[in-house]
């Protein structure tokens, strides 16, 4: 098998992890559709850059990233962090008491609220880390940094994740 | 252990990624120092925010286009199965990666019992409708479970089993479908359920002629590594393919700290 069969393969295997770091990088569906399918041109026209002796996803993963940050150039993740939004599931076609499909709503805004106004490297490192299971050496391999660095990432990335939550972070006073 | 040591180890931790003595020498330390309890106790409420946040689901069109675009990469395609070491047994072509929606069925199980040769259980039951295709339609494989409300992503602690089940359903009769049920690294096959599989990444189920009425083939998998794994269903039929993807958390042994 070639290497463009190979990266083909690679594809559609985590075609699914692809667009959910997508999304949880920028906050926005259509924008992380674009994204994906730049990538995946990208991953297609070059694969003969690909090292078959290294594992597939942290490099389709840096072209995600890059892909994201491209096209979010002229696009503030922090100040639209209300499109966040558009990620949150329709809680109220599942049925259940309306406040609490409320509250749970609400919550899940936070969250993604939360996440969003996190620098995009702590950002890309929480998402991967505690969203999509992956390992320190992974995400390093794929951000291009030493494990030390990811670590460093992961650690203020919590840190104001959970400054944004418990509303301590100065930033909250210039929320909208 | 010193407190900065303990601090970078503790979502190894959780992950049940550290050593038996290593694991020991961290959860010692935290038995008696407040302050990195409380660096534990917020990593936990970060990790429990994050775990509200839903999974944004593929959509079908960008699947489809993206099948076309890996499919469709100007060199001659091979028509039969590929042998590959990464997958073990069968490897999808490119001429039939080059698929339509994305659709998937996954369902918490009872244990069926008849078996199939290639290991997995067949069930029947309903009539059949078939999905869009490029050509004309054919299978649309649909989520359900057995309180309809079961929904992905699964959870299993690492060591565990769990069911997954693939609905198939064709608007007209099919003759000849295949199932393609792919495994990440993470993930196994039950080697008590599917003897024959419990080696392989790829294990490959043959429908029959297909009436009316939804066919569903379960499968039994076990988590083996930490972390949320996707799971894919291909589902062959002739010239049409379609392809369905959920996601399976595998958490940490139950038996050691709670974590995401």
């Amino acid at each position: 098998m070639d290497r463009k069969d190979t990266v083909a393969n690679g594809i559609i295997e985590h075609l699914p992890r692809l667009y959910r770091y997508a999304v949880r990088l920028c906050g926005s569906k259509d924008l992380a559709q674009d994204a994906v399918q730049d990538a995946v041109s990208r991953a297609l026209e070059h694969s003969d850059h690909y090292d078959p002796a290294r594992p597939l996803l942290p490099w389709l993963l840096t072209l995600v990233r890059h892909s994201v940050v491209d096209r979010s150039r002229a696009f503030d993740p922090i100040r639209h962090a209300d499109d966040v939004d558009s990620c949150a599931p329709s809680i109220l076609a599942q049925g259940g008491d309306p406040a609490e499909v409320v509250a749970n709503a609400e919550q899940t805004a936070r969250v993604e609220a939360a996440l969003a106004r996190l620098p995009i490297e702590q950002r890309s490192a929480v998402v991967l880390f505690y969203l999509e299971g992956l390992t320190l050496d992974e995400i390093a391999s794929a951000e291009g940094v030493p494990v030390g660095t990811i670590k460093s990432r992961l650690h203020r990335g919590r840190e104001a994740m959970a400054a944004f939550l418990l509303g301590t972070h100065p930033e909250n006073d210039e929320a909208t | 252990m010193c407190c900065d040591t303990v601090r970078e180890l503790l979502d190894e931790l959780d992950r049940g990624r550290l050593g038996p003595f290593l694991e020991a020498e961290v959860t010692t330390h935290l038995a008696s120092c407040p302050s990195c309890q409380q660096e534990h106790k917020r990593i936990r409420e970060v990790v429990s925010a994050l775990a509200l946040m839903p999974a944004p689901a593929l959509p079908p069109d960008l699947t489809a286009e993206i099948a076309r675009r890996a499919g469709s990469t100007g060199r001659a395609v091979p028509q039969a199965f590929a042998r590959t070491r990464r997958f073990g047994t069968t490897l999808l072509s490119h001429a039939v990666v080059a698929a339509a929606a994305v659709l998937i069925a996954l369902h918490l199980s009872a244990p069926v019992d008849k078996t199939e040769p290639d290991g997995a259980t067949q069930v029947e039951s309903g009539p059949l409708v078939t999905a869009p295709s490029e050509s004309e339609p054919g299978i649309v494989a649909t989520v359900s479970g057995t309180d309809e409300m079961a929904s992905t992503p699964l959870h299993v602690p690492r060591g565990g089993e769990v069911g997954v089940k693939v609905v198939l359903e064709a608007k007209r009769p099919v003759k000849g479908t295949k199932v393609h049920l792919v495994l990440p690294k993470g993930l196994a096959f039950s080697r008590k359920a599917h003897p024959n599989a419990a080696d392989r990444n790829v294990l490959t189920l043959r429908a029959r002629d297909l009436g009316k009425g939804p066919r569903s083939f379960e499968f039994r998998v076990k988590g083996t590594k930490v972390g949320k794994w996707d799971v894919l269903a291909l589902v062959e039929d002739g010239d049409n393919l379609s392809v369905a993807g959920a996601t399976v958390v595998v958490e940490p042994d139950q038996n050691k700290e709670e974590s995401l």
